[in-house]
């Protein structure tokens, strides 16, 4: 212990004598370690530290699947089946989220996430009432007086933390009901509720038919139950309801999965291990920068060392000796990475507050944080210090001894080991360049897309419409169409209008049939999404129909069934014919569903995109536009969408005070502009395409230091080299020829690598790309000159340096 | 100008400026060499031997006066021109051998022959020759950190000869040898003397200066007695 503290003394003398070398190493391990420091304290909030519940591994989500492997919802009354049957679950309790307006008391009515769940399911997992009560049984009786849990975060900024909110009668959606308790604080389970009723009081319209399934499940796996075992049951129970119900269970089976596994996803998954692939990259390159500075010392350091072999030191004191230098230096450097961390972590905490983030998935460094962290300082510390210790360890000592100090441990050995690491930094700088190239190219992609609208004076707010007010669709219609007109008389706004999805949001997936162009034998279905619309929808969005002309608001009654579709329905289905006059049909997927009556096609409008497009399916959508009153799907839940004369965002109050006037109930929720709903969609691959290329950059810049270093280091190495080849003769270019050589053979095997590596790269990150392919040769080219350029510059001074050497000078260097 | 002269020197003088202070290291040197000498240069340490020697192998250039070799003025080339005519005109051979580590012998005598832009065959003929020359073919794919001080030297005589220069500058060629190597090696110089190469050796050793057909000795960097 003694002796490791007398090296530990040493290493802090030698790293305050070598303050210009400390400095540098500090520099390029500060940045590997506080990115992986960064990147790991992301990936234990996403995917290590899990659900904040006991026993939270055996937390499970029941979906409903058809045998082509999609999932969807679960029925109410598949649910009570499940529940009833099933042993291997010790409670399963049914979810639907949705937005619960408070209202009815002081303030004004207020919109916040939330949820009907059954009274259990507090219970599965483990979660009580911070005070107040939890829900109990009868609450989710039929009948039961509605009560209602609010979350802590609401009881504080509604409530003034006021202790006698409890028994407090609110509104919730409308309905009549009490706060029995409040929630602890920062719990929003499952996502990001704060307002949870008995599922009692969702409306009878959901849990009535077996085939519609809007609601959630999970439940916790019994002690003793495997994870294999309960999709054993499941599926067998779900085979029975199969047989049972064939109309609305056939080829229906249940699939269980971790609650996590869900939650997450491949995507998701993928990318953040991806991020710890390119952080321990970034990391890799800083170690073999900090060990080639190593190297070069190691000239410096064998007489040293020779000379403590002289006095009897074994091999291992000797590199135990370097090491505890190189892991002193890695834990500084950590102490300076952890700083730079903190900031990463801030900035992604800030970035990613509105994205919809679970609750519990919190940004911060925990035990599991801080245990990693140590485990990479003292690592790293091994990892760059092996090498030149042991180099240096093997150090000849008569050679050194006799030579009065010049270097015997130098030459060969050193330079292969120089030039691997060369190697190894710039295959793996051309890797985060491709992943950054990639997703940076995809983010353009994203960005540049045309929308077919102005986005920028567009201000857009969901709303829902509670069944329980408004019972039938046209009161539902005629609630939307008053809104319509309210808003477009105010004189600050230019359009105003509602849509069941909003640019960009998507649309309803349906089947289309043309009047008199039946499918001929073989030929796809066509399909189209579907958007139910006011009717001065194309008047908001500021685009003028190239065909015909939009409906008017006393259509989309029986018999009076009208559609407007985009250019892209027009070209795909009707060719050169015109399709104004025509008729379609849209065709819902369940048969038991209600169904679309033909519709007549009033006009064509220009494309507006309701989805990014894909890879193998870049453009735009086939879109039918058609009134409210002919949707049906859920009329009254949808986006108003208004345009602005001016600045959009002062026109958030004039349009809550409008629909306030219309309904005090109404919340409207997410009310922004159309700019910032898009940025959202586009926080993927904008905050990941940002972090790729800042850790492609730190890599760029370190392997950039690395080959100057190394490349000046070995002009110094070879003066009398070059003397000797400047009296023979050599002139200038062949003098820089030979230096640049060196570096540019090494680039070469960089690159060979490096781009093997990109193709892999592209692969791993193929389904969250945009418009670009996993191959994309423009981005390996891009990012192949990227590199070349750097590291020819960081090769080009050193080599320069070289043909300025004074001839006689560098014969008599030593 | 004598037409046979090989190196022809006119009040060449050399100063250096260290920390301001001027140090004339050669004063008004004149001195021609003539084709086929064997001239040695001989003095103190600290003379201006080996500046002198630099000059005259273009490694430097003097401050003031006039140097023409083999007939063309030198004195104020530019440095590309400089580099062909150290490579074309002059064989150096250094007391420290100056063999490059990394190269086998065949390659270090192969080298000038390289930058001079010699087809490979031609190159390999004449590298061989060279090696044959000074005997040692035998060792022609060996490093030079595998041979002897007095073998290393003699690599370093075929790579001075095996581009055929009109001069051999040697700066104390024997100066890391033993003297039974030493000697070899001043025998070696002796043989391509009597087969007409053009000489000029550094040494401060009298043995060996004696071989030389001149002896030219400096004292404070002047020129200060010529014998023969």
């Amino acid at each position: 212990m003694q002796s490791l503290l007398q090296d530990l003394r040493v290493a802090v003398r030698r790293l305050v004598k070598d303050k210009w070398f400390t400095l540098a190493a500090i520099a390029a391990l500060a940045l590997g370690i506080g990115a992986n420091s960064a990147v790991f304290t992301l990936v234990n909030a996403v995917l290590l530290r899990g659900l904040p519940v006991d026993d939270a591994d055996r937390i499970m989500w029941v979906m409903s699947a058809d045998n082509r492997g999609r999932t969807f919802g679960v029925s109410f009354q598949d649910f009570e089946d499940w529940r009833a049957s099933s042993k291997s679950f010790t409670g399963m309790t049914l979810v639907q989220n949705g937005t619960m307006i408070i209202s009815g008391d002081e303030p004004l009515p207020e919109s916040y996430p939330g949820g009907f769940i059954s009274a259990n399911a507090f219970d599965v997992i483990g979660v009580k009432a911070q005070f107040g009560r939890g829900f109990v049984a009868d609450d989710d009786k039929e009948g039961a007086p509605p009560v209602v849990l609010i979350s802590g975060g609401i009881w504080k900024t509604r409530y003034a933390s006021d202790p006698n909110v409890i028994g407090k009668a609110i509104r919730v959606n409308t309905i009549p009901a009490t706060i029995v308790g409040v929630m602890p604080d920062g719990f929003k389970w499952p996502f990001q509720s704060e307002v949870w009723m008995p599922m009692a009081h969702r409306s009878p319209a959901f849990r009535v038919p077996r085939q519609g399934r809007p609601f959630m499940v999970y439940g916790r796996l019994a002690e003793g139950t495997t994870l294999e075992q309960a999709r054993s049951e499941m599926k067998g129970i779900a085979a029975q309801l199969s047989q049972q119900y064939q109309d609305s269970n056939k080829d229906i089976t249940a699939q269980v999965t971790p609650f996590m596994e869900f939650l997450i996803g491949s995507n998701l998954r993928t990318m953040f291990w991806a991020l710890m692939g390119a952080v321990a990259f970034v990391l890799l390159i800083a170690c073999s920068n900090v060990a080639n500075l190593m190297l070069a010392r190691s000239a410096d350091r064998a007489r040293e060392v020779a000379l403590r072999v002289s006095l009897g030191a074994t091999r291992s004191r000797i590199i135990r000796q370097l090491l505890v230098e190189s892991v002193l230096l890695a834990c500084v450097s950590g102490m300076v990475g952890l700083g730079l961390a903190y900031a990463g972590i801030q900035w992604f905490d800030s970035e990613s507050q509105n994205i919809g983030r679970p609750y519990w998935m919190t940004f911060n460094m925990d035990a599991s944080v801080f245990v990693f962290f140590a485990i990479v300082c003292v690592g790293t510390g091994i990892l760059f210090g092996l090498a030149p210790a042991i180099h240096v360890s093997k150090t000849n000592v008569n050679d050194i001894l006799k030579e009065g100090g010049r270097s015997g441990s130098g030459g060969v050995r050193a330079r292969r080991w120089t030039a691997a690491l060369i190697v190894a930094e710039l295959t793996l700088t051309l890797v985060l360049l491709a992943g950054a190239g990639f997703m940076m190219r995809s983010f353009v992609n994203l960005y540049q897309l045309d929308i077919g609208v102005d986005t920028s004076k567009l201000l857009t707010m969901g709303f829902i419409l509670p069944t329980r007010k408004y019972t039938t669709i046209e009161s539902r219609v005629e609630f939307m169409k008053r809104m319509e007109e309210a808003l477009n008389a105010n004189a600050a706004v230019a359009g105003a209008t509602t849509s069941s999805n909003q640019p960009l949001g998507g649309g309803a997936q349906r089947q289309l049939e043309l009047d008199g162009k039946p499918l001929q034998g073989g030929e796809k279905p066509r399909t189209a999404l579907m958007l139910a619309t006011g009717a001065r929808y194309f008047d908001a969005m500021g685009v003028r129909l190239l065909r015909g002309r939009t409906f008017d608001v006393s259509e989309g009654t029986p018999g009076r069934e009208v559609a407007v579709i985009n250019q892209r329905l027009a070209e795909r289905y009707f060719g050169n014919a015109d399709p104004v006059g025509q008729r379609i049909r849209l065709i819902e997927d369940n048969p038991n569903a209600p169904q679309y009556a033909w519709a007549t096609i009033v006009g064509v409008a220009p494309n507006i995109r309701q989805r990014q497009g894909n890879q193998t399916d870049p453009d735009q959508d086939p879109v039918v536009y058609v009134p409210h009153s002919q949707n049906t799907g859920l009329v009254g839940l949808g986006n108003v969408l208004v345009r602005a004369r001016s600045n959009p965002a002062e026109l958030m109050p004039v349009v809550r005070k409008e629909i306030f006037a219309l309904d005090p109930d109404l919340s409207l929720a997410q009310m922004r502009t159309l700019d910032e709903s898009l940025a959202q969609q586009r926080w993927f691959p904008r905050v990941f395409g940002i972090m790729f290329t800042v850790f492609a950059g730190i890599a760029i810049v370190l392997a950039a230091v690395g080959l100057f270093a190394v490349t000046a280091y070995s002009v110094t190495q070879r003066i009398q080299e070059i003397g000797i080849r400047m009296a023979l003769g050599a002139h200038a270019k062949q003098i820089s020829w030979l230096i640049l050589r060196r570096g540019l053979i090494q680039l070469a095997i960089g690159l060979t690598l490096g781009l093997a590596g990109a193709f892999g790269v592209g692969r791993l990150l193929q389904s969250m790309l945009f418009q670009i392919g996993s191959a994309d040769p423009l981005t390996l080219a891009l990012i192949s000159t990227l590199l070349i350029v750097v590291a020819v510059t960081a090769t080009l001074w050193p080599s320069w340096q070289a043909t300025r050497l004074d001839p006689v000078t560098a014969l008599r260097y030593e | 100008m004598s037409a046979a002269s090989v190196i022809r020197l006119r009040s060449v003088g050399k100063k250096f400026l260290t920390d301001e202070v001027e140090t004339h290291a050669l004063s008004d040197i004149t001195l021609d060499i003539g084709k086929g000498e064997y001239v040695s240069i001989a003095g103190p340490s600290g003379c201006g031997k080996s500046t002198l020697l630099s000059i005259l192998g273009l490694l430097d250039s003097a401050t003031t006066g006039e140097y023409w070799l083999n007939g063309q003025d030198v004195a104020e080339l530019p440095d590309r021109d400089r580099a062909r005519v150290r490579n074309r005109e002059i064989g150096f051979i250094f007391q420290s051998f100056n063999l490059i580590g990394d190269l086998t012998v065949f390659e270090n005598v192969e080298l000038p022959l390289t930058y001079r832009g010699m087809p490979a065959t031609e190159r390999r003929e004449r590298a061989a020759a060279a090696l044959e020359r000074v005997g040692m073919q035998h060792r022609a794919k060996h490093l030079p950190s595998q041979l002897s001080g007095g073998q290393q030297q003699r690599v370093a005589v075929a790579r001075a000869v095996a581009g055929e220069p009109v001069m051999l500058l040697a700066d104390e060629p024997t100066g890391n040898l033993d003297s039974k190597s030493g000697e070899a090696v001043i025998d070696l110089l002796a043989e391509l003397h009597h087969s007409g190469a053009t000489i000029c050796m550094v040494t401060h050793d009298p043995r060996y200066a004696r071989h030389a057909q001149r002896n030219v000795h400096l004292f404070d960097g002047r020129l200060v007695e010529q014998s023969s």
